[in-house]
């Protein structure tokens, strides 16, 4: 799998920084490309909703209780997309507002496995109904492309697919080049749009494979998704 | 989650703002207390700035408070060896007597802008218990609240609703002795919500609200928002730093990282909206008037 190193190299080019000179000139690899192509990568998973991740090596344990208490996502994880049990079954998801109208008083019911889950946000949810025993869950999720603190020495694995990395080196040179002021500036606005219509197209693929989340113009109708039906 | 920090967002805006960032070791083994280190450079370490010491458990905020040619000396909490590393976006330039921008100024802007994100997104929620009790129809919202979202007794949801509402449904008299059924903010003053009927016992109620940053930030806190937003946060405060007073100023640049500030909560709402991740709008959760003509519950 390719590494953030691996793309250094042709931003420094576009940059007309000395290629592969690990510490930089005008720009600083360790302080500045790298954190300028994480960026990149979160900017693209906000826009098509990738990498997403099944946690299937590390099963998530649901701890019993009376009363709904939200439950922290892994470190790893932006959004939640899907909760399975046993065998794989996926529970049902709802919001809050759904079991405000379907389950009133969900939130001390409780009961022996989990029937249902929900977002608390983005970086919490529920199940429903509180358990009465405990139980493991495995977890799907939007995962931060790079998972780890700052700084980042390179070594990071781009959770992308190829042709995503032409625009991250593309959206890196226009951050970058934000430090040099006009007309350096302005004219990176050609590869930052190029970065927008990679995501663009990535979206669309996103929804053949599910729901298309985001599109250039804005993001995608909120009403019922794919995701909610499932 | 959790492993960004305000000092990181300080060190992005400066490298947009080419301002030098402190990157350098301790020099000298240290104890706790206070003490005088010779690090390989001083470059950008002035009387009054804060950087960052050390790594792990022992990584900690130091405040220098007098410097040399080759040397600072500063309080510190835990012993460090010399090869501990001395970060920090000190914004140098200028400094001691004009400088452009200052840290302090730079996480006056990250607070804002953070607490601006967060107005605008409502990525994060929290639970607080509040005891109705007998008599009191308004209470505060909770301190770190951006907003009440939802209001629960035993469990079970009040409806959101607004006192025009309620007014029109011939009031609490009308239903003086049951409930409360309804929560609303309107007329009740700013950063309150209050409850109908009025509590004629004491009742439990879970608040669920949109979550506030913090109104103070260190170089090392981490952030409410959450870590995939970093960047967004970043050209918050570079719009600010940009359309600041002074020869620094850039009109042009402030506008584009107003821009890409205001995008990036486009983006970050409809993200959350499409993962249904956010409690609903006002304009979804507000019942309609017409459920509310058929008697409550």
């Amino acid at each position: 799998m390719a590494t953030i190193s691996s793309l250094e190299t042709d931003v420094q080019n576009q940059l007309e920084e000395i290629p592969a000179d690990d510490v930089g000139v005008f720009w600083s690899v360790a302080n500045e490309i790298r954190p300028a192509l994480v960026e990149a990568m979160n900017e693209a998973t906000l826009i098509t909703g990738e990498p997403q991740f099944r946690a299937v090596s590390a099963p998530f344990p649901i701890p019993t209780g009376t009363v709904f208490t939200p439950l922290a996502l892994p470190n790893d994880a932006v959004a939640l997309l899907r909760v399975e049990g046993a065998g794989s079954v996926a529970f049902q998801k709802y919001s809050v507002w759904d079991l405000d109208r379907h389950f009133p008083g969900w939130e001390v019911a409780t009961g022996p496995s989990p029937l249902a889950w929900f977002p608390f946000g983005l970086g919490q949810f529920g199940i429903y109904p509180n358990l009465t025993a405990p139980a493991t869950v495995i977890l799907s999720y939007v995962q931060m492309p790079v998972t780890t603190a700052p700084p980042w020495d390179g070594t990071q694995v781009v959770p992308f697919q190829p042709e995503y990395f032409d625009g991250f080196k593309d959206a890196a040179q226009h951050y970058l080049q934000l430090k040099e002021g006009d007309p350096e500036f302005s004219q990176s606005f050609g590869p930052y749009n190029r970065f927008l219509a990679s995501c663009e197209r990535m979206s669309n693929f996103a929804w053949r494979k599910n729901s298309l989340r985001f599109s250039r113009a804005g993001g995608a109708s909120s009403a019922i998704t794919q995701i909610r039906q499932k | 989650m959790g492993q960004i920090t305000a000092g990181f967002i300080l060190q992005m805006v400066s490298n947009s703002l080419v301002e030098w960032f402190v990157n350098t070791t301790l020099g000298t083994t240290i104890v706790a207390g206070i003490q005088t280190v010779a690090p390989p450079s001083m470059r950008g370490i002035y009387q009054g700035a804060m950087v960052i010491v050390g790594t792990g458990a022992d990584i900690e905020q130091v405040t220098v408070s007098s410097v040399t040619a080759s040397t600072f000396t500063a309080d510190f909490l835990s012993a460090h060896p010399s090869t501990d590393p001395v970060t920090g976006a000190t914004f140098s330039s200028g400094q001691p007597t004009t400088p452009l921008w200052t840290q302090q100024e730079m996480l006056s802007y990250l607070v804002d802008v953070q607490n601006d994100f967060l107005s605008a997104v409502r990525p994060v929620y929290k639970i607080a218990t509040q005891t109705l009790s007998v008599g009191v129809a308004a209470y505060p919202n909770p301190s770190d609240a951006i907003r009440v979202e939802r209001i629960s007794v035993n469990g079970t949801e009040l409806w959101d609703c607004t006192q025009t509402d309620i007014d029109w449904q011939g009031g609490y008299s009308s239903r003086a002795g049951q409930g409360p059924f309804y929560w609303y903010q309107d007329k009740v003053g700013p950063f309150n919500f209050a409850v109908d009927p009025i509590p004629q016992s004491g009742f439990p109620a879970r608040i669920f609200y949109s979550q506030l940053g913090s109104t103070s930030l260190g170089l090392l806190s981490t952030l409410t928002a959450p870590d995939i937003f970093w960047h967004i946060l970043k050209y918050g405060v570079l719009a600010n730093a940009f359309s600041k007073d002074g020869e620094q100023r850039d009109l042009m640049r402030s506008a584009y990282c107003q821009q890409r500030f205001d995008f990036g909560c486009l983006i970050s709402a409809k993200f959350l909206e499409g993962l249904e991740a956010r409690f609903r709008g006002p304009e979804e959760t507000v019942e309609p008037m017409l459920a509310m003509m058929k008697g409550g519950r």
